[in-house]
């Protein structure tokens, strides 16, 4: 594959979520702790368990953070009276509130970035989206003609 | 571009990184590294001249009790080596060892392949045209 271009994606990816980290600062949040109140918030009612999945946490990690945004108020632990492990949370609405600032600062921070660049570029931008998309959802890009570039042939398993 | 769809990009960017985090953690975990030890050698690497304790520290974000459990494994592991700085008889610098080189080797392979991982769906054009777009972005 061509290590160079992807080796450019990879850090201007990284470069651009950090960022996007400046968001979560403005909240009184650390990047972790935001991304963490964004999946309870998009999902509603999840266990820890899943939490612990979705977010690459260590359970001690997990629930330091989990600690942090109860104590804050944007989270509430669900107990379910039949098995204690499969604790559950969900988001308040203050913790909803907090989110959606988060979320229109994002959006914010990345209309800036647009702003200066010309109409055509934008657009394109615009026209990445879908294939964004299923990169992030970790879907097969569509392709035309069925036919797997040579490049792909050669990835390792 | 609409809000809308600055709001679209800034999620996608943020699950993007997720996602590269994940395959990096997973492409990573075969060196046997704490997250800790890993950002520890990635800083030595990165440091200009080899980095004394208390930059180590400062860099990490943890007090230096922290880092030299983390430096201690690291010793330990034969990756990294503690030498006295020449020029101050009172500092001690942090240097990587030749196995720690590799090491640090096998960590930036180990990134590249999450990478490719992760842009593999994409053809080798439209990787180029992303690249370039969203280094647009980034000033």
């Amino acid at each position: 594959m061509d290590s160079d271009t992807v080796i450019r994606l990879r850090r201007v990816v990284l470069r651009l979520a950090r960022q996007l980290n400046a968001a979560s600062v403005g909240e009184g949040l650390t990047p972790t702790q935001a991304s963490v109140l964004g999946v309870v918030i998009g999902r509603g009612p999840v266990s820890l368990a899943d939490l612990a999945e979705i977010e690459g946490l260590n359970p001690t990690m997990l629930s330091r953070v989990v600690g942090k945004l109860d104590s804050f108020g944007l989270i509430r632990r669900l107990r379910d009276p039949d098995d204690f492990r499969a604790a559950r949370v969900e988001g308040t609405s203050k913790g909803k509130d907090a989110y959606e600032r988060i979320s229109a600062q994002r959006a914010a921070i990345i209309s800036e970035c647009v702003a200066d660049l010309p109409a055509e570029q934008a657009d394109a931008l615009v026209g990445a989206l879908p294939a964004l998309e299923s990169l992030a959802s970790g879907l097969r890009a569509r392709r035309g003609r069925g036919q797997p570039p040579v490049d792909e042939q050669t990835k390792p398993a | 571009m609409e809000y809308e769809d600055s709001a679209q990009l800034a999620d996608l960017l943020q699950r993007l990184t997720k996602r590269l985090r994940h395959a990096q953690a997973e492409r990573l975990a075969p060196l046997g590294l704490t997250p800790a030890q890993e950002r520890a050698l990635r800083m030595i690497t990165r440091s200009e001249e080899p980095p004394r304790m208390a930059e180590l520290a400062d860099h990490l974000g943890i007090v230096p009790r922290s880092v030299t459990t983390v430096i201690d494994a690291l010793e330990q592991a034969g990756l990294v080596r503690r030498e006295v700085d020449p020029r101050n008889r009172r500092a001690i610098r942090l240097h990587l060892t030749d196995q720690g080189l590799a090491v640090r080797d096998g960590m930036r392979e180990a990134r590249r392949r999450a990478a490719e991982d992760l842009f593999a769906p994409l053809s080798a054009t439209d990787r180029q045209a992303l690249a370039k777009l969203l280094g647009l972005l980034d000033h």
